[in-house]
């Protein structure tokens, strides 16, 4: 799965960003998102699989972070974000527009 | 709307719009606050505005209900109708940034086109939000009360 496509749930996201503030196990995500833990579970496999975040053993734990290797992670945040928000400024546009023909 | 990335540190987004530059320019800059995403801001509590101070040097800020202000940008670049441009000192986490933290950039350009404008965003130096933005993270404090508000941006519904 693309890296957009993966973001483009909000459950997804919001775990993203959550890890953005630094690494998580799944029991600590789970205490963040409102979703049970097998949940966190599937959805990271779809981040990692979109290698958007990683894993690393420490001790009995296993923590999800996002991968400080590559930007790819930051670009494809960045590049949801934008296209989100411009959809917002488009669509203030055409409530001018439509305000403009009311008026007339 | 297209998106694309065209090297691993830019982003480009492009979007046509039904109107002039200048009504899409007006907008973008003094409209700030009635497109922003308000899921998206970096104080403790409800944002209450976001805006752009309109020249060079300028701040872009946010506030929350608490009437708390936060700087997290400057404009770069003020040439209405044309272009503007701004430091975005945001990383992912939305934390709060620290003074002086470096900052990526965002360039908008609206160009009259057939039928209104297009307007062409590039978020480049996206690389500042990498190396280091662990340290960065590490040296902010943890009682900013900003992680209760990812646990709110997973009830947005679509945006």
């Amino acid at each position: 799965m693309q890296a957009l496509e993966a973001l483009a749930d909000p459950t997804r996201r919001s775990i993203f960003e959550l890890l953005g503030s630094g690494g998580r196990s799944v029991a600590e995500i789970a205490c963040d998102v409102p979703i049970s833990r097998p949940a966190v579970s599937q959805h990271l496999k779809v981040l990692k699989s979109a290698q958007l975040v990683s894993v690393r053993p420490i001790g009995t734990r296993r923590i999800y972070s996002l991968d400080p290797a590559g930007l790819a992670a930051i670009r494809e945040y960045f590049e949801q974000f934008w296209s989100q928000s411009l959809a917002g400024f488009a669509a203030a546009i055409d409530a001018d527009n439509s305000g403009t023909k009311e008026k007339q | 709307m297209t998106a694309s990335t065209d090297s691993d540190t830019t982003v480009r987004v492009g979007l046509d719009v039904a109107t002039t530059p200048e009504h899409a320019f007006e907008v973008f800059t003094a409209g700030f606050d009635r497109w922003w995403n308000r899921d998206h801001h970096l104080l403790s509590g409800t944002l209450d505005e976001v805006g752009f101070e309109p020249f060079v040097g300028g701040a872009v800020w946010e506030r929350n209900d608490a009437g708390e202000r936060c700087d997290w940008g400057r404009v770069l670049v003020w040439d209405p109708p044309r272009s503007v441009a701004f430091s975005w000192q945001i990383g992912t986490d939305w934390a709060i940034p620290v003074p002086d933290a470096p900052g990526s950039r965002v360039t908008v350009t609206f160009a009259p086109a057939e039928g209104g404008t297009r307007v062409e965003l590039v978020h480049d130096r996206l690389d500042v939000h990498g190396e280091g933005w662990e340290s960065i993270r590490d040296a902010i404090s943890r009682e900013g009360g900003w992680p209760g508000l990812l646990a709110r941006f997973a009830s947005v519904a679509g945006a």
